[in-house]
């Protein structure tokens, strides 16, 4: 027989053990790379994308000042009821010291993107260069079906362009201009968007996608769309 | 069936062609002397169609010029709203309008023949009433005329559904026409290819949910399937309705043939209530051992926001009151078959509106367990979208009663 | 059958109602910095009740006695704290977590901020942590008394610590120097409160004679 409280010790550390406070899922204690594409040399072969952007977020940096925010409405001209990236809370209220935990959440430029299978007359689209999801605002009908298909929230309806609006990496504002940073990597204060050339192995989004000693995760990786916005902590000192 | 296809010959329906006969268009000049000389019940029930029509527009007009953001309940998390499910419930009917017509136009089961004409025009009316309130949904309707065609993309649900239906509304005016001229065989030709596209759009348009992945409500080869089980069901009332209140318009009283087509009708609706309520059971069953996003989903149907609409509307007023009038009168009585039917269709209504909505109150980001999105999500209709979807209601009202006097209660079938 | 569809409604009610999640709780004398980042949170109850620290362990050799005078050092950034100034004379790593771990643990970010909108920037309920009692200094019939909570109408800042250390030594404060206007006498110098020649207002001692 176990008492009361051995009983709820034993359930915490289940969900410690299943990296609750590590992230939300199991998968999050182990390296991802490897599930996102079977391996290096498959991913070498088969991603046409070069440069490949990705983006690297050290979650464990966020400090959610919302200067990513505020500069991509501004780089991007996006209105004051939608965002293109935002920051969410996590409260962990039993949780050892910080109790709190800020995630930042923008498109993911799926390899696999549901919301470009879903578009009936490919307004948005898989970038053939460059893996970015774009949209083409003229041909946007409005019908709503990419909003609904995406997994993390990451379109919204722009009233002043008339059609769904969503992050393109700053392709059209600055990386397409020769910037070498997107507006929100660039201003951010702590380092936590690490934008990069997942083609490059010299690139440090290459060399923090491709290590095992810390974890490397993806937002749910249940619905198979491949992301190329990887999530990480404790990455001081590693890469 | 056999009698039907024989008599048909292809000289028959070339020699339709040529002696377009007289009587066809003395009918429809007597139609619409027909029309005019209604009485003043019928004025005034054609009257509060056409006005309901027009403050719908005035609302669709007012929702366009000040934003669908500002005027509408749908937001970025809940973007399909009261429109796009009252718009499923006009196709899904309208599917099920042209499922009824084809057992006895195309498959040759007299017994349905009687309502075929009908439940053939209805069917284009009702797409047509989908397609008007849906067109206030679509924030850019005229480029999707253009891009649909210039731009396709075929792996895309909605193209389908929305090419399909344009086609069915084409295959079904032709037939509709060619009902009206005695042309059998074109009539049969039409037919077949719109319930053709007509099953497949029906089907596309659950699978623009089913192939949702993100939402795991949706996700699964269920809704496509369950949509075509219950278009039967919503058909068979509509035209039980819809067939009651033309005679009664028309003063008339039902003959022998259509009583038994209606009895017919209502057993098979009886019987797809009892198929979908296998349908909602174990989509409820499964849905509760299943993950988390689809769990929250479906209890709060059984006991969360949705719990009225779940039990009142979709399962009492849906399923079961209708079920027991049904059987407890022996399909006899033509007033409870109709009260049958309009509840029938109520219900309905509501379980198009849970299956779009409920679809999407559990935040996609649910599991990230952020304070954000640590709850379910609300949707709350506004008065626009409320309105636009009575302005729907509208135009088939007004376009029904129309069609009573100028096609003249849809008798063409007796020949 | 209406009754019960009533209190089906009113259940329904009920449920829609429920919604929002407990927020942390605004202890007294919280701190928001915004600047240089918004925000950062500093807890006085964390560290006066939990941790039981002195006052003048950082007041005013680390932090001057007013809230968010920091802000204005162009130095107050994480940098500096790793260099062992401000926060980071206790947080790094010996005395209390290091400041460069658990960075939400400080930052609350904007959306912490948000949560006390209005009150950024204005200290609040510090009396909690003043000596609830009368303070009483020196011994015997001369003994002084003084009582916070009549004088909390003013910032710490006001005596802490230009005028008054947090601690008290015996001997330091005499009548003569009152009189020449330090100490009490900065404000008991009957213009600005009544004057030090009023003996009995605080030696209530020397009343009993």
């Amino acid at each position: 027989m176990i008492s009361e409280l051995e009983r709820r010790e034993f359930l915490k550390l289940g969900l410690a053990i299943t990296g609750v406070f590590a992230g939300g899922t199991l998968l999050s204690v182990v390296s991802q790379f490897d599930r996102v594409f079977a391996s290096i040399d498959e991913y070498k072969h088969n991603y046409p994308y070069k440069p490949h952007y990705c983006m690297v977020i050290q979650q464990d940096r966020c400090i959610d000042c919302e200067r990513c925010k505020k500069a991509c409405a501004e780089t991007n001209h996006v209105p004051e009821y939608g965002y293109r990236t935002t920051i969410l809370e996590r409260y962990v209220p039993d949780a050892v010291g910080q109790k709190r935990e800020f995630i930042p959440v923008l498109c993911m430029q799926c390899n696999n993107p549901p919301c470009v299978r879903a578009c009936p007359v490919k307004a948005t689209y898989k970038d053939k260069n460059n893996g970015i999801v774009m949209m083409n605002y003229d041909k946007c009908i409005g019908c709503k079906t990419c909003i609904s298909a995406c997994p993390y929230n990451a379109r919204y309806f722009d009233e002043e362009r008339h059609a769904v609006d969503k992050c393109n990496f700053c392709f059209d504002t600055r990386i397409s201009k020769g910037e070498k940073l997107t507006a929100c990597a660039a201003i951010c204060p702590a380092g936590v968007r690490i934008f990069g050339d997942l083609s490059n192995p010299d690139d440090r989004v290459f060399k923090i996608v491709h290590q095992l000693q810390v974890p490397v995760w993806v937002l749910r990786p249940e619905v198979g769309t491949k992301p190329n916005v990887f999530y990480t902590k404790g990455l001081k000192g590693v890469v | 069936m056999a009698n039907e296809t024989k008599r048909i010959k292809p000289a028959d329906a070339f020699g339709a062609v040529r002696t377009i006969d007289r009587r066809t268009f003395g009918q429809l000049i007597e139609s619409i002397s027909d029309l005019i000389s209604g009485t003043r019940f019928y004025y005034l029930l054609l009257g509060l169609g056409i006005l309901l029509i027009y403050i719908a527009a005035m609302f669709g007009v007012s929702a366009m010029s000040r934003g669908y953001r500002e005027v509408y309940g749908i937001s970025r998390e809940i973007p399909w709203g009261i429109l796009i499910s009252t718009y499923v419930f006009f196709v899904v009917t309208s599917t099920g309008l042209c499922i009824i017509s084809s057992l006895g136009h195309i498959f040759g089961v007299k017994q349905f023949l009687p309502v075929g004409n009908r439940a053939v025009y209805l069917a284009v009316v009702l797409i047509f009433a989908g397609f008007s309130v849906i067109f206030f949904d679509i924030e850019n309707p005229f480029r999707m005329a253009i891009y649909n065609i210039i731009s396709p993309n075929f792996t895309s649900n909605i193209w389908w559904m929305g090419t399909l239906y344009g086609a069915v509304m084409f295959f079904m005016w032709l037939e509709f026409i060619f009902l009206l001229l005695h042309w059998h065989r074109f009539a049969i030709i039409t037919g077949l290819a719109g319930l053709i596209a007509d099953i497949a759009a029906i089907s596309n348009l659950g699978a623009i949910f089913g192939m949702l992945h993100s939402k795991e409500y949706w996700f699964g080869p269920y809704i496509p399937i369950y949509f075509i089980a219950s278009a039967i069901m919503s058909g068979c009332a509509a035209i039980i309705i819809f067939t009651f209140l033309g005679y009664k318009i028309n003063n008339e009283q039902m003959d022998r043939p259509l009583e038994s087509a209606m009895q017919s009708i209502a057993k098979l609706a009886a019987l797809m209530i009892v198929v979908l309520f296998f349908f909602t059971a174990w989509n409820v069953l499964t849905g509760l051992v299943g993950g988390e996003g689809k769990r929250m989903a479906i209890l709060a149907m059984l006991k969360g926001p949705y719990a009225i609409n779940f039990y009142v509307f979709e399962i009492l007023i849906g399923m079961v009151i209708p079920f027991v009038m049904l059987l407890k009168n022996r399909f006899k009585d033509m007033r409870v078959l109709f009260t049958a039917s309009l509840l029938m269709i109520v219900g309905i209504f509501f379980m198009r509106y849970d299956l779009v909505v409920v679809g999407q109150i559990v935040p996609v980001l649910y599991e990230l367990d952020v304070k954000e999105y640590s709850g379910l999500l609300s949707y709350r209709p506004s008065i626009h979208e409320i309105m636009l979807c009575i302005g729907g209601l509208g135009i088939v009202a007004t376009a029904f009663l129309i069609g009573e006097k100028v096609f003249k209660g849809h008798k063409s079938y007796v020949h | 059958m209406k009754r019960e569809l009533l209190s089906m409604v009113m259940v329904a009610l009920l449920l829609l109602s429920v919604s929002g999640s407990a927020e942390e709780i605004k202890n007294p004398g919280d701190i928001v910095y915004t600047f240089p980042v918004k925000a950062v949170l500093f807890s006085h109850y964390s560290h006066v009740k939990k941790a039981s620290i002195q006052c003048d362990t950082c007041h005013p050799a680390i932090f001057k006695t007013k809230a968010l005078a920091v802000e204005s050092y162009p130095d107050f950034n994480m940098q500096a704290l790793y260099d062992g100034k401000y926060c980071g004379a206790c947080h790094n790593g010996g005395y209390a977590f290091s400041s460069d771990t658990q960075c939400a643990r400080c930052h609350i970010g904007v959306k912490g901020a948000n949560m006390y909108g209005e009150e950024i920037g204005k200290i609040k309920d510090m009396s909690y942590y003043m000596p609830k009692n009368t303070t009483v200094l020196g011994e015997g019939m001369y003994a002084a008394s003084f009582n916070h909570n009549v004088h909390n109408v003013f910032e710490c800042d006001t005596c802490h610590t230009s005028i008054f250390s947090f601690s008290y030594t015996p001997g330091e404060i005499t009548m003569a120097k009152i009189s020449e206007g330090k100490y009490c006498g900065e404000c008991h110098n009957g213009e600005m409160a009544f004057a030090s020649t009023n003996c009995v207002a605080c030696h209530s001692g020397l009343s009993e004679r």
